[in-house]
C-alpha cells in the first residue's frame, strides 16, 4: 500500500508484574494500520491480541509496563503523549469497543445521555438539543429501532445485541479515524453477530473510519477483514491480506488453527488437532513459540533461534524458518484446508 | 399413558413449562412460556443437537429432563419411566442415568476437589466406588492418572472439560447431556475436546442430547437435528436433510449467520442476513413465534400457529405454513405445499 499507515506499532514489548517477577506478555510486536482498511487481530486466548490494543490506547491495566517499541498514530508518538492529551484522543479520533457491553455502559445512566456526554466532551459548544438530535441520529444509524423513544431508555431495557449497537453508536460519535473493536461479538447469538458485524461494517464504510477488529473466530476475520494479523504468545505469527491467509498460510500455526476449525461449508470430516496447548505466559517455550506443537518443526533449530518475521510475498510476512516448505506440508498434512469447499448454504 | 418404544432412551411428550414472572415488586404478573408443547426422541446410540439463541428455551428443557425443574404439563420419559409419576425412591435410582457435562468449565469444578476426589463423588454418592475405576475414567477421556491428587486450578479449559466428562461418565449414564460443552474454550482445544466426545459416542454407544448455539458443532456431533425458537421446536430431522435442504425460515436465517471462514464469495452473504431481536418472551407474537421476524411472513402467519408437521421425508418435521428451501424466498409456493399448509 503507498499511503502512509494511520497506525504503526514497532517492536511494543509489554511486561506485567506479577508476584513471581515481570512477565513478558507481549514480545516484539510490529503491525500497521492503512486508513479505512479493516484490520483483524487473530489469536486464541492468552496471545497477546487485546493486551497490544490496550499498550495502543493507553489503557494498559496497572500491572502492565511498556518496555520498549514505538506506537505512532498518526505520525504522533503515543508512549509520549501527555495523559490529557490521551484523554482527548480517546473518543475522539481513536475509539475502542469492548466484548461485554453490560460492563462498559453505566447502568444508572439513560443511555442517550451516555451517548450525548462522548460528543460534548469533545465539542463543548453543542447546546442540548443539537446533542439529541445527534444522538438519535446515531442510534438510527445503528439500526435501534423506535429510536426517538429509546434514548431515554437505560442500558438494562435493551437486548445485548442492542447494546452492542449503542456502544458502535458511542464509539462512532466524534468520527473517530481508527476504530478499536475487541471481541465486540463473541457473546452474542449467531445471528444478533451477524446484525452487528454488518452495523459496524456500514458505520466504518460511511465514516471512513479505519478499523482493528480483535477475534479468536476465524469465520469472523474473513467475512470482515482486508488484512490479519495471528498472534500466538506475545508475537505476531503471520500478517498478510485476508486471501493470502486464508489461501496461502504460511506458519504452521496459522494452517493447523485453520485446519482444527469446525466449518458448516465442508463435508464432516476428520477434525485436526493442533497438539498439546497454548502454553502460559511464565512458561514460553525458547525459541519458536510453537514449536511444541508444530508438525513442520525441526531441531534444534526450531527450539534455539526465534524465527523473524520475514517477507515471503508482496505484504506477506511469517515468523517461521521453514515458511517455504508450509505450503508443501499442508498439502501432504492439511489437505483439507485447501479443497474447495462444498456449497451447501443458501 | 403411552407405550414408548424400548429402543426411546428418552422421550419428551407435548411438554409444557411456564414461569410467573413480575416486573419490578408492585407489577402485573405476566407467564412466560418457557417450553410449550416440545416433543421429541432420541433413540439409544443417536444424538440429538438442539440449536436455537438464547432465550430460546434450552436450558429449560435440560433442566425438566434432568428432573431439576417441575414440568407444567406433558411427559419426560427416561427409559420408558414417566419423571412426572414417580416417587422420590424411584426419582433418585434414575437421576444417575441423566448426566450432564457443562458449559463453563471454570465454574462446574469445585476449586477445593482434587481431581479424584471430584471423580469420585458421584460414585460416593451412589454407593459404587471402587479407587481403580478414577484411573479408568481418566485414561478413557486422555489423561493420565498421575494427576489424581490435583486441583482444578493447575489445569487449563481443555483439560478441565475432560474431567468433567470422566465425572459424567463415572455413573455410565443411559444419556449424556451436553450443554455447550465446547463453546468456552479455544479453537485448537475445542477441536480436541470434540474428537473425544465423538469417539466416546462411538465407543460406549452413548445417547447424547447435545445443546449448543453453533451450528458447526452440532452438525459434527449430531445424528438428527432440532431447532427451538421461543419455546417450541420448529424443525426437526436428519442432520444431513436439515443442513442440505432447510425448510423454515427461521433455520435459514440461522445457517446464513454462522460466518465462513473463507474469504471468498463474502459480498454475496452479507446481503443475507436476519431482522430484529428475539421478541419478549412473555409476550409471544401470536400465531407463529417467527413471523415478526420471518421474511416469508403473511396474514395466516398471525392467525394460527403452525403445528410440526412432516414435509418432504416422514422424518423431517417443519412448523411454518409456507415451508421450503431458502432459494423459493420469493417465488410463489407451489401447490401442493400451499394446500398442505391449509390442511393442517
Amino acid at each position: 500500500m503507498s499511503t502512509a499507515p494511520i497506525l504503526m506499532v514497532r517492536d511494543l514489548v509489554v511486561d506485567f508484574e506479577m508476584p513471581e517477577g515481570p512477565v513478558r506478555v507481549i514480545d516484539g510486536v510490529s503491525f500497521d494500520v492503512y486508513p479505512h482498511e479493516v484490520l483483524c487481530i487473530v489469536g486464541e486466548s492468552s496471545s497477546g491480541k487485546s493486551v497490544t490494543m490496550l499498550a495502543v490506547m493507553g489503557l494498559l491495566p496497572r500491572a502492565g509496563r511498556i518496555v520498549s517499541g514505538q506506537i505512532l498514530f498518526k505520525g504522533r508518538d503515543l508512549r509520549a503523549a501527555r495523559p490529557a492529551e490521551l484523554s482527548r484522543m480517546r473518543g475522539g479520533e481513536l475509539a475502542m469497543i469492548f466484548q461485554d457491553p453490560m460492563t462498559s455502559l453505566n447502568p444508572v445512566i439513560r443511555v442517550g445521555k451516555q451517548i450525548g456526554e462522548i460528543i460534548r466532551q469533545h465539542n463543548r459548544r453543542l447546546d442540548r438539543r443539537a446533542v439529541r438530535a445527534r444522538v438519535v441520529q446515531l442510534l438510527k444509524q445503528v439500526e435501534i429501532p423506535n429510536a426517538e423513544a429509546r434514548v431515554a431508555a437505560y442500558p438494562h431495557e435493551f437486548s445485548g445485541g442492542m447494546r452492542q449497537r449503542a456502544m458502535i453508536a458511542m464509539a462512532m460519535a466524534n468520527d473517530p479515524d481508527l476504530l478499536i473493536a475487541d471481541e465486540p461479538t463473541t457473546a452474542l447469538d449467531v445471528t444478533i453477530q451477524a446484525q452487528v458485524l454488518n452495523v459496524l461494517r456500514k458505520m466504518r464504510e460511511s465514516r471512513e473510519s479505519a478499523l482493528v477488529l480483535i477475534t479468536h473466530d476465524l469465520g469472523v476475520v474473513a467475512e470482515t477483514a482486508d488484512r490479519v494479523v495471528v498472534m500466538y504468545c506475545g508475537r505476531v505469527m503471520e500478517t498478510g491480506s485476508v486471501e493470502q491467509i486464508f489461501n496461502d498460510p504460511r506458519h504452521p500455526y496459522t494452517a493447523g488453527l485453520m485446519a482444527s476449525v469446525l466449518r458448516i461449508d465442508a463435508p464432516v470430516g476428520d477434525l485436526h488437532m493442533i497438539k498439546g496447548q497454548p502454553p502460559i505466559a511464565t512458561k514460553r517455550p525458547s525459541g519458536c513459540p510453537f514449536h511444541p506443537r508444530c508438525g513442520l518443526a525441526r531441531s534444534p533449530r526450531c527450539e534455539t533461534e526465534v524465527p523473524a518475521l520475514r517477507s515471503i510475498g508482496e505484504g506477506h510476512l511469517a515468523a517461521c524458518h521453514f515458511a517455504e516448505e508450509t505450503p508443501d506440508w499442508i498439502a501432504r498434512e492439511l489437505p483439507q484446508i485447501l479443497v474447495p469447499h462444498l456449497e451447501i448454504l443458501p | 399413558m403411552t407405550v414408548v418404544s424400548p429402543d426411546e432412551v428418552l422421550r419428551v411428550e407435548d411438554l409444557h413449562v411456564e414461569f410467573t414472572v413480575r416486573q419490578g415488586r408492585v407489577g402485573r404478573k405476566r407467564v412466560l412460556k418457557a417450553v410449550s408443547g416440545v416433543d421429541l426422541a432420541i433413540h439409544r446410540g443417536r444424538t440429538l443437537g438442539l440449536v436455537g439463541e438464547s432465550g430460546c428455551g434450552k436450558t429449560t428443557l435440560v433442566r425438566t429432563i434432568c428432573g431439576l425443574q417441575k414440568a407444567t404439563s406433558g411427559h419426560v420419559y427416561i427409559d420408558g419411566q414417566d419423571l412426572g409419576r414417580l416417587s422420590g425412591i424411584e426419582l433418585r435410582r434414575i437421576r444417575p442415568k441423566v448426566q450432564v457435562v457443562f458449559q463453563d468449565p471454570y465454574s462446574s469444578l469445585n476449586p477445593r476437589m482434587t481431581v479424584a476426589e471430584l471423580i469420585a463423588e458421584p460414585l460416593r454418592i451412589n454407593g459404587c466406588y471402587r479407587p481403580e475405576r478414577i484411573d479408568e475414567l481418566l485414561e478413557f477421556v486422555g489423561m493420565t492418572p498421575a494427576v489424581k491428587g490435583r486441583l482444578p486450578a493447575a489445569f487449563s479449559g481443555g483439560q478441565r472439560q475432560r474431567i468433567g466428562i470422566a465425572r459424567a461418565l463415572a455413573l455410565d449414564p443411559e444419556i449424556l447431556i451436553l450443554d455447550e460443552p465446547v463453546s468456552a474454550l479455544d479453537v485448537s482445544i475445542q477441536a480436541q475436546v470434540i474428537t473425544l466426545l465423538k469417539r466416546l459416542q462411538d465407543e460406549l454407544d452413548l445417547t447424547c442430547l447435545l445443546i449448543a448455539h453453533d451450528l458447526s458443532v452440532v452438525r459434527y456431533m449430531s445424528h438428527d437435528i432440532a431447532v427451538m425458537y421461543l419455546g417450541r421446536i420448529v424443525e426437526r430431522g436428519p442432520r444431513d436433510e436439515i443442513f442440505e435442504r432447510p425448510l423454515h425460515p427461521y433455520t435459514h436465517s440461522l445457517m446464513a449467520a454462522v460466518p465462513i471462514p473463507r474469504p471468498e464469495g463474502r459480498e454475496e452473504r452479507r446481503r443475507v442476513h436476519p431482522r430484529g431481536d428475539v421478541p419478549d418472551p412473555t409476550a409471544p407474537p401470536s400465531g407463529c413465534p417467527f413471523r415478526t421476524r420471518c421474511p416469508r411472513a403473511q396474514a395466516r402467519c398471525a392467525l394460527e400457529t403452525p403445528p410440526l408437521v412432516a414435509q418432504e421425508t416422514p422424518r423431517h418435521a417443519v412448523a411454518c405454513w409456507f415451508p421450503g428451501p431458502p432459494g423459493d424466498w420469493h417465488q410463489p409456493l407451489d401447490e401442493a405445499t400451499a394446500a398442505r399448509a391449509v390442511e393442517a
